[in-house]
Formats: C-alpha cells, structure tokens, sequence
C-alpha cells in the first residue's frame, strides 16, 4: 500500500512522490491509449466492436487499477499466441492487409494500456499509438487530423516527461499492482499544487516551439506526394462515397442525393462572375437499354488516354482575366472530373494520368482519386455548350437508330410497337405533328414534362409491358431527376434530335466563411443534351424548379450574407481551410509563399529604415536649431524632473512594492535577498561578505518593520560580491 | 518599541547569555553546543533530558547552570523506592494549627534536576507531568504554582537497564530536548584533570543573570520572528517524519511547536531578532529524536536512537532551506 494511502499528507508538501508520478503515468498511458484508438474513426475498418472494448477496457483500468491483478496470468499468457490467431484469422478472410494490421495495432494497445507497465512497456505504447495516430492522418488528410495530432503531440510529451520523472523518484515502483482505486480529484489537486508556472510555461513554450518547428519544417520541406511513394496509404476514408460510373441505373444519381456529405469544393480567383447554379458536368451516357444509361462501347472508342501530366489544353479561349476555378474533390466520388463548361488550361496539383473524350465532353483521371483531389481550370466559359461538328451531319442516321454503334446510340429508343406507339403519342402532343428545330422541341419537351409530372424522390410509375421511362410518361405519377432527364432523351430520340443523358452536380451552396462553392452529395443531379442543328449540344434540364429546394439552394456569390452561414457550413469552411493552405500547399504555393514572406520582411525593413531616418532627421534639426536660454532652461527642468522621478521610483520601490503585493514569495525585498543569499552561499567566505550576509539574513527572514535601507544592503552586498574572493 | 530601543535591549541580552554561556564554560570543558543547546532549551523553557553514560558531567553541567543563574535549585535522585510525594510534596497534619499542611517537595524550584529518572517507577515519573506541562501541581484539590521560570533538568543512562523504568512517550513528548554529553577531547580532559577534584557544592561559579532576567529573555525569545518560509520549511520537516515509513508515528503538533521555540531561543542565544533556517536545522535531532519510534524494533535503545537520529538527517537531506 503506498504511503499515500495510509498517511496524512501536509498541504506543504509540494513535490509529487513516486506514486503519485506513477499514478500519473498510469492514467496519461491511458488516455493517450484511448485518444490514439479513437483515431480510426478516420478509416473505413471492419473493427466495430474493438473500439467499444478497448474503450471499456481502458476506463475501466483506469478508474479500477487492481482490475488487471484480477484476471489469472494463464490468461495473460494467451494473450500472445490469442493475438498471433486473430491475425492469421484476420488475413485469411482475405481482407485488406492493412485494415488487419490496423486492427492489430489496436489490440496491442489495449494489451498494453490495460495490462501492468514498466518504463520498456511505456516507450512501446506511446510507439504503437504513434503508429495509429500517423498513419490515420497520412491516409485520410483530414481536418480531424489536425487536431489528433496535436492533442496526441501534448499528451505523449506530457506523458514521456512523466516516465522519466518517475523513474528518477522511485526507480523500483513501477506499475499498478496494489493500488486499489486512484483518487484523481486528490491527484489533480496534487499535481496543482506541485507543478510550478514556471514549469508550465516551459512546457507550453516546448510544445509551442514543436508546432513552430513542424510548420517551419513543412513550409520549408521540399514537396513530394507521399500517397504515391508508399503504397499502404491506399485505404480508403470512411467518409468515401462511390458513384458515378459510366454505368448509370434509374435511381443511382438520387440514392447518391440522398447523402449530404460534401463532395466537392470550388474555389473562384473573380467570385463576382460566377455563375448562380452551375452544372458541374462529369459524364455523358449514350446508350439506354432497359432502364440503364452507358457510355457506349462506341463512344468509349473515343476515349484518348493521356500519360501522367499536370496540365491539359482545353478547347476554350484564353482569357487573362477570367477566372480560376480551383476544385478540391473528395475521394471516392468518381474518376470524372466535374466540369462546369468550356476551359482554355486545366493544371492538376499532381501529375496524373487522363482519359479525355472530346465526343462526349467527358474529363476523367485513370484511376480514382484515393485521397482529396486538386484541380484548376482556367479561362472557364460556363456558358458555352459543347460542339461535335461530325455529328451535326445527316448521314449516319439514315443507318437506323436501332444500331448500338456510336452515334447512332444517341437515337437509341426501346424497342417494340408498344414503346414506339407510346413515345408517339406524347410526341404528337408535344410538337402537334410538325417537324421543330432543337431548341424549341427542348423548350415544349420540358414544359409538357413539367406540365404532366411533379418532382419527388420516391417515383410512381404505372403498371406495362413497355419499358419503365415510357410507362412513367404514361402515368402522372411524381418521378426524380432521372426519369425526368431520360424521359427527355427517349422523346428527343423519337423526334429525331440525338440527345443524351448527363450526370454530374447542379448547384451548390456558396459559403460565406471562406468563399467557395460546396457542393454536396444531394446536388448530385442528371439532365440531358440534345444535339442543335450547328453541332452544339443544347442542355436541357427537364426536372422542375421544385427539385431546386430539395438540393442546396445555389447563391449567386459575392452575397455573402445570403449564403449559407450555418455551423455545418463554419466547419466545412474550416476543412477547406485545411485544403487551400496545408494539404494543397504544393512547391507553386510554397515559393509563392517565400516570395510574399520575403516582400513583407522587405517591405517592413524599408519602412523600419525610413522611420529612423525621418526620427534622425528630426533629432537633428531639433538639435541644430537655435539654443536659447529659455529652451535650455525648460529642456534642463524637464530632465531634472524625469531623472528625480526615476530616482524617487527606485528609491522608494522596494518600500511600496510589497504594499501593492503582500506575501513572502511575491515580497522584492526577501526574494532579492534570497537571490543575493543564494549566490554568497557558493563563495568562501570573508569578513565583508560575512557581515554582508548577515544583513542580508535579516532582510530576507526578518520582520517587515526592521529593514530599512536595503536598497543599500543590496549595494553592499553588490561590491562584496565583486570583491568577493575567488578560487584559483 | 522603536528600533534603537530593540537594538539596545537585544545588545543587553546578547551580554547576558555570554556571560552565562562563559559562566558554564568556565567549569564544562569542551562542551560548548551541549552548553549552547541547554541553554536554549532554558531560553524555550523547555525541560531537558540529559542522556548519557554516567560520569560525563551531567549532574555537574545541571549544577553549572543552576549555580550560574540566582535562581532555586533543588535536586532529587530518583530510584526505585521514590514515591510520588517525594517529589510534589505532601500534606501533613500540624497540631499546632489543627489541620492539613502542604509540605512543599523539591519539585517547587526553578531548576530541578531529575537525576536518573528512570530508576524511578512510572508512578513516581508521571508525577511530574502536570509540573512539567502547566508549572503547576494539584495536591488534595488545591493547585499549587511551582517556581518561574521552572526547568526539568532529568538525566539517566541508556546502557544500564537494569531495574529502570522507560520513560513513557508522553512523558518523553514533554522534554523539549534530549542531549546527550559524550566524551570529552583529550585536551579538555587533560585540563579537566589538572584541576582539583571538588564536590558539586564547592565548585566556584557565582550566578551571573537573575530570576527576572531570566524571565525577561525567555519572553524575549517568544517573541522572535519567524518568517513564512521558514515556518513552511519546519512544517515540511515534521509532515516528513508522519510520511516516512520507518518511523512507527511521526510527531505531534506539540513536538512541532517545540521546534518552532527552540529555534526562536537559538536565534536570540545567537543575538537575532529573527529565526534562519539553520537554526530549525541544526536542532531537529535533539528536539524531534527523542519523540519518534522506529516501525522496527531495533537490538538496543542506542542503536535505536542512533537508526533514528539517521533517518532524519536523511529526511533533512531531502529537503532544502528556503532561501
């Protein structure tokens, strides 16, 4: 039983003891342990139930230490080889290797939170909690992450600081047998009572000085893309979402909308001329066959893989002061890069290999994105519709529209009589039998959709044989986006307009914190193209207005106090924070940020210098102009008066410094005296010195009322100092 | 009272502890802190235990101090046979009167010396626990005052166990201090030698401080500053001793007050008007020792005390002065 527990402690008694070092380090270990565990919260792991039990397991030892002592040790001894089998079971499902060594890790440290420690069984904690705590910031680049980090930075310091403190008192006393139940109230008031502000503010100065350092040393690192030079850092965030493939079914884009998970940030050099509602267009599908749209094998023989690059030439005309939208895209959402129109340059933050489809307007990396993805386009013209010249000719149509070869896809309707009767039907009501150009089929296509059909999630859609787009236009039922959208297609097919499914975002709403477009996850929207008769593919949004409240409202920037200003939207600014100036933090942003840094240093040197120069300046003609009696007289009064002030100050300020500060540790004359003191202790001593300090000795343990004159005591005291004799 | 006043007085008091220190000295040889400390523990007014082998001039340093001073002596050999009212007094019926008359022991003056205080039985010894604490003694209901100022002066030996009787802790806790004489240097013996041999009645030593200014320097010494930290510091030392395990307790609240007057009656002895942390240091083994056990037993009482005197000089090692 430690002292503590059985004997009365003086409040006086300041330091902490072993055991209560030990107790310290107990629970740090264990908070940290837990704090480090928390972490794959970041990552996608099959390890529900581990964190729950590792979280029981370490608070209950925490507040229970003797818990452990309980459990036999032929338990402890499986503890070894029951590890070693939940990893050969763990790799042997054919999991992700890293999710079980993740897994792993977690197990062993509640092993070692749990069980009883030494100094060895410290380091390793802090080691495997170092482990988990990295790799679930490398892999996800959260904002999350930030704060992990420096939690964890404070608390393993705090914690290794203790350790060594600990084994400095009692070497011998090292883990938690014995101790029945920690009283932390009383431990924390110990630890008030002995840690000395002096010790605290090192402390933090330390930590501050790390975080400084990490900053400094990340400003100054030379960049390299650490995702691609180690290749466990492919497991996925838990946050990831998948979705548009080129393969689209009836319901994919709204099962996608039901999630409000930010999917993509927009960033605008020149916010005034952004648009209201932007498309963010990323795929274009052909082909339809029973309620799903495709990009055509046809099509995708047009796809142009392009090798790993940073930039890419678009078909739009530079403009020097359009623009530049930077993109930050989320991981998981798709390999097609949103696009909201025409670009002159894209420059990606990484090199990347491409797939480029000029046929179907389409941009798209190799592989999916694994972490957050950057791009900028530049010189972005939204409004500018995507042209095929080749397929404004008549020729290949006559080929039947029939024929899933591209472009005669993009006439694809469903077969069989009853389809085409149905989809006849709606067109003689829609056109009145005439032959219309492009742009007015679409206006009456989608007013008569509007017309006929309302907006909403849940689709109704009436009983038939044909196909399910046409029975919907049968009905009056309410249908999503994507009913709408290809109900447009079959229709514009049917009247002969080649026309074609788009899937992407439409909107977004514009944060007021940090200036950009969010757009999430519900503004995931399909709408249609339809070929105009000069080769540019008209948009067509068929869905009715209504479906705009249901998605973000999109805000026209540079209102800011319109725009969206909720908490959700304060954190997300704050993850967007994390995007433009740490993870996007490229060799560009860095040298730009060198260059800005060096200006400013400049600039305030410059202005430094001409400061002084103008105080020199006045200085001197103050001094070169005429010296009167009158002016020397007042120049001479006010000095005088100033140094009698500081003298009076000086005097007089070790009388009336204790008044304003009762208290022996705070009183200037004892702690001067105590100063003086401490340094005659270390000389030989001599006649002067000796009477000195008993002057001294008065001052500092004396009574208040009988020090007078020690501001002369400490001169005295000044010159026995420097007479002091000194050893050869 | 003015500074210059304060001044003079603490020049006067200065004098007069010299020349009784010098008086003592003149007849101890070589015993200057034993003489320092009983004078201290005179200045506290405390009560002191003298412990040693015999023949090492402790009866002749209590008759030193006794004599020195123009005060009441008496002495009384405790043994075996002793009985309480040997010590306080006892009432006895005097015919010319027709009553109870209290026939005053030798406990009423001011320096007593308790020699060998444990031959006595713990009947005998625990009579003079009132006289000790309060100066006063109770005898068939009325309260009788001793002498003031009014000092125990005991001594016995810590080999010789043979029919004595331990002093109990209670009895212990009241001494203020526990000295112990040893040996002079050769060269104080070689003198103690030289000289005639006398009785403790001829021995030429003339008082040199009154009754009254006795009592004037020991009010004196109450009323020595001690500052803050110091206080912190002798707190720290006695909290020290309730938390080291190799201690059976650690010491009272009266034992702490006891260190706080002994170290207020050094500084004074050494012509302060204020306590140095040296003064506590220097004396927490002759006024704590005494009034701690050690958790184990140890072979014998010297051995004991010597494992005692040990431990708190290593608790004193852990912990600073304030300065």
């Amino acid at each position: 039983m430690p002292a503590w527990a059985t004997r009365s402690r003086s409040a006086s008694e300041r330091a902490l003891t072993g055991d209560e070092l030990h107790l310290l380090r107990w629970g740090l270990g264990g908070v940290l342990a837990l704090w480090s565990a928390w972490g794959v919260f970041f990552f996608e792991l099959e390890g529900a139930l581990l964190l729950p039990f590792i979280t029981v397991a370490v608070l209950a030892v925490l507040f229970r230490p003797e818990l452990p002592e309980r459990v036999p040790a032929w338990a402890w001894r499986l503890v070894v080889p029951g590890l070693v089998g939940f990893v050969a079971i763990d790799l042997m499902r054919g999991g992700d290797p890293l999710a079980a060594l993740v897994r792993l890790n977690l197990l062993l440290i509640a092993v070692r939170a749990v069980g009883s420690r030494r100094r060895r069984e410290d380091l390793q904690l802090v080691l495997l909690c170092l482990f988990l705590v990295v790799a679930a910031g490398v892999l996800t680049v959260a904002l999350g992450f930030v704060l992990h980090v420096v939690v964890f930075a404070g608390l393993s310091l705090a914690y290794l600081l203790t350790i060594t403190l600990g084994a400095a008192a009692e070497p011998e006393t090292a883990d938690a047998t014995g101790w029945r139940r920690i009283p932390w109230r009383r431990l924390w008031v110990r630890v008030r009572e002995s840690v000395d502000w002096r010790v605290v503010v090192a402390g933090c100065g330390l930590y501050l000085l790390l975080v400084v350092g990490a900053t400094t040393l990340f400003i100054a690192m030379p960049r390299f893309q650490l995702e691609n030079s180690l290749g466990f850092l492919q497991l996925k965030n838990k946050r990831s979402l998948t979705g548009f493939s080129e393969v689209v079914k009836l319901g994919d884009v709204t099962e996608i909308a039901q999630d409000t998970a930010t999917a993509l940030r927009v960033e605008l050099s020149g916010a005034v001329h952004a648009p209201g509602s932007p498309y963010w267009r990323m795929l274009a599908l052909d082909e339809y066959r029973d309620g799903t749209f495709r990009a055509s094998r046809g099509m995708l023989q047009f796809d142009r893989r392009i090798p790993e690059t940073r930039t890419f030439v678009g078909e739009g005309r530079a403009a020097p002061d359009a623009p530049v939208w930077t993109f930050y895209f989320e991981a998981g959402i798709s390999r097609f890069v949103p696009l909201p129109g025409e670009f002159s340059l894209l420059r990606l933050r990484e090199a990347r290999a491409l797939v480029v489809n000029r046929r179907a307007g389409t941009l798209a990396l190799r592989e999916e994105p694994q972490a957050m993805f950057a791009y900028r386009l530049e010189s972005v013209d939204e409004a500018v519709e995507p042209r095929d010249p080749p397929l404004a000719g008549e020729a290949w149509r006559r080929a039947g529209a029939t024929d899933a070869v591209f472009p005669r896809t993009l006439l694809g309707v469903p077969e069989g009589a009853a389809n085409a009767a149905a989809l006849d039907a709606v067109l003689a009501e829609i056109t009145g039998g005439e032959r219309l150009p492009a742009a007015e089929f679409r206006r009456r296509a989608v007013e008569w959709l509007g017309r006929k059909h309302a907006y909403s999630l849940s689709s109704r859609v009436v009983a038939g044989t044909e196909d399910v787009l046409v029975r919907w236009m049968r009905g009056t039922g309410p249908g999503h986006c994507e009913l709408f959208a290809g109900s447009f297609v079959l229709l514009a097919r049917r009247a002969g307009f080649p026309a074609r499914l788009v899937v992407g975002f439409r909107g977004g709403a514009w944060n007021g914190f940090e200036q950009y477009y969010m757009v999430r996850n519900s503004d995931a929207h399909a709408w249609c193209e339809i070929l105009g008769e000069d080769g540019r593919w008209l948009r067509a949004d068929p869905t009715p207005a209504s479906r705009a409240s249901l998605a973000t409202e999109a805000v026209a920037p540079g209102r800011e106090a319109a725009g969206d200003r909720s908490w959700a939207a304060r954190v997300d600014a704050l993850r967007m924070l994390w995007y433009r100036r740490i993870v996007n933090f490229d060799r560009g942003t860095q040298e730009e940020m060198t260059a800005v840094l060096r200006e400013e240093a400049s600039r305030q040197g410059q202005r430094l210098v001409a400061a002084i120069d103008r105080v020199g300046r006045a200085v001197r003609d103050w001094l070169l102009s005429p010296w009167g009696i009158g002016r020397l007289a007042v120049w001479a009064g006010v000095g005088a008066a100033l140094a009698a002030v500081a003298w009076l100050v000086w005097r007089w300020r070790l009388r009336w410094m204790p008044r304003l500060r009762p208290g022996a540790k705070r009183d200037p004359i004892r702690r001067e005296a105590g100063r003086w003191l401490r340094r005659f202790a270390q000389t030989e001593g001599n006649e002067e010195g000796d009477a000195v300090v008993r002057e001294l000795q008065r001052l500092r343990y004396g009574p208040v009322e009988g020090r007078a004159g020690a501001p002369q005591v400490f001169m005295r005291a000044r010159r026995a100092w420097r007479r002091r004799p000194r050893g050869r | 009272m003015s500074e210059s006043t304060a001044g003079i007085k603490r020049t006067g008091s200065r004098e007069k502890l010299d020349r009784l220190r010098a008086n003592i000295g003149r007849t101890i040889k070589g015993k200057d802190e034993a003489i320092e400390q009983v004078l201290v523990c005179l200045l506290a007014q405390g009560h002191l235990l003298l412990e040693d082998l015999p023949g090492v001039g402790k009866t002749t340093l209590a008759y030193s101090l006794a004599r020195s001073l123009d005060c009441a002596f008496s002495r009384i050999q405790f043994t075996s046979d002793l009985l309480p009212t040997d010590v306080t007094g006892v009432s006895i019926y005097d015919e010319r009167v027709r009553e109870f008359v209290f026939k005053r022991g030798p406990v009423f003056a001011n320096i007593v010396l308790a020699d060998e205080i444990n031959r006595a039985t713990p009947k005998t010894q625990s009579a003079l626990l009132e006289v000790m604490d309060r100066g006063k003694i109770t005898a068939d209901g009325v309260t009788h005052e001793s002498g003031a100022p009014f000092m125990v002066f005991a001594t016995q030996n810590p080999v010789d166990y043979e029919g004595t009787f331990p002093l109990p802790e209670s009895q212990l806790d009241r001494f203020l201090m526990r000295l112990r004489m040893g040996y002079p240097a050769t060269a104080d013996e070689l003198e103690i030698l030289r000289r005639p041999r006398l009785t403790y009645d001829s021995i030429p030593i003339e008082p040199v401080v009154t009754r009254e200014e006795l009592i004037g320097l020991q009010e004196q010494a109450g009323r020595v500053f001690v500052e803050d930290s110091v206080l912190e510091y002798l707190l720290r030392i006695v909290a020290a001793t309730r938390t080291e395990s190799e201690f059976r307790t650690g010491v009272s609240v009266r034992g702490g007050m006891a260190l706080k007057q002994a170290a207020q009656a050094r500084a004074l002895l050494c012509g302060r008007e204020f306590v140095l942390p040296g003064d506590v240091t220097s004396l927490v083994v002759p006024v704590l020792a005494h009034r701690l056990a050690l958790a184990r037993q140890g072979a014998d009482a010297l051995e004991e005390r010597s494992a005692i005197e040990a431990i708190l000089r290593r608790v004193l090692g852990h912990l600073p002065e304030p300065v």
